[in-house]
């Protein structure tokens, strides 16, 4: 767990700031202190915002941000996602 | 059985092989409940030949792929030639969606909408990153930029998916998340580099790359 980054979260945290934090750092493990920050971590070529949750815990950071992308067919298929 | 507008269909799986002489295929499943589909009358074969419905004999779920006997297909080389047909299912008889679910086809093209009503955008693309869904917005302004919004309570309030519309209540900070870096024009970079890598570059003798 890298320090700049708990220090950011715990700033945020105390101001209930709602501005995604930046992070390069990946290898970070995510804490139960960080459930209901938002995130952006770097996947080396954008920043991806992630809304941390309480099942995201003991991953690390970089886990949520994938570093290649999957294109899908256009079909119209029976895919469907959730808004938690 | 009567001819559908195809877009009326939606593909829950893909025809992979004949099974057996009867005229059985294998099919894989192109859906997140594959066991709901077992109890389905009639089917769509979208393959070269063309568009064609079948009733459904038998559906079964096999654990990895349903095994699916169809009426009229009665012989093994009538099942090998429709390899690679997409099967299709009418809308009315998919699962129906549970609260706050939607199909991400549904989402494509939706437009996003500020509270205060302005237009943020469309949506042309979803990301699959294993915490909430991140919807690419592209921005109809000069600039054509894209941003990234997470799929989640805390940013999306509502999604009107019949109209094409999600309401979103997202931080600026967010829609000028990946925005190129005016400071990062003197070194060369399309993006703001890590804390890390600046402190690594600063201390390099000049000269050096």
């Amino acid at each position: 767990m890298d320090g700049h980054l708990k220090v950011k979260i715990s700033r945020a945290k105390e101001t209930d700031d709602r501005r995604p934090i930046k992070t390069w750092s990946r290898r970070s493990v995510i804490l139960p202190d960080f459930v209901g920050v938002n995130l952006a971590v770097h996947n080396g070529n954008k920043f991806i915002p992630i809304f941390v949750t309480e099942n995201m815990v003991g991953h690390k950071v970089g886990e949520f941000s994938p570093t290649r992308t999957y294109r899908s067919h256009g079909n119209k298929t029976d895919k469907r996602v959730g808004k938690k | 059985m009567a001819p559908l507008d195809r877009n009326q269909l939606t593909v829950i799986g893909r025809v992979t092989a004949p099974h057996g002489v009867l005229g059985d295929i294998k099919v894989a499943p192109q859906t997140e409940d594959p066991a709901y589909y077992q109890t389905l009358k009639e089917v769509y074969l979208d393959s070269p030949k063309g568009l064609k419905g079948f009733k459904v004999k038998a559906f079964v779920w096999k654990g990895a792929w349903w095994l699916a006997r169809l009426e009229g297909l009665d012989d093994r080389t009538a099942a090998g030639d429709l390899k690679g047909a997409m099967v299709l299912v009418q809308d009315s008889q998919l699962k129906p969606l549970a609260e706050d679910e939607y199909f991400i086809h549904d989402l494509m093209g939706c437009r996003v909408e500020s509270p205060q009503g302005e237009n943020l955008g469309q949506v042309t693309e979803l990301m699959e990153t294993g915490a909430d869904p991140v919807l690419v917005v592209r921005r109809g302004d000069l600039m054509d930029t894209e941003w990234l919004l997470p799929l989640a309570a805390a940013y999306v309030q509502s999604v009107d998916a019949a109209a094409k519309i999600i309401h979103a209540d997202p931080p600026v900070e967010l829609l000028e998340l990946n925005l190129p870096d005016p400071s990062a024009e003197k070194t060369g970079l399309r993006q703001k580099e890590s804390p890390g890598l600046k402190a690594k570059r600063e201390a390099r003798p000049k000269g050096q790359k």
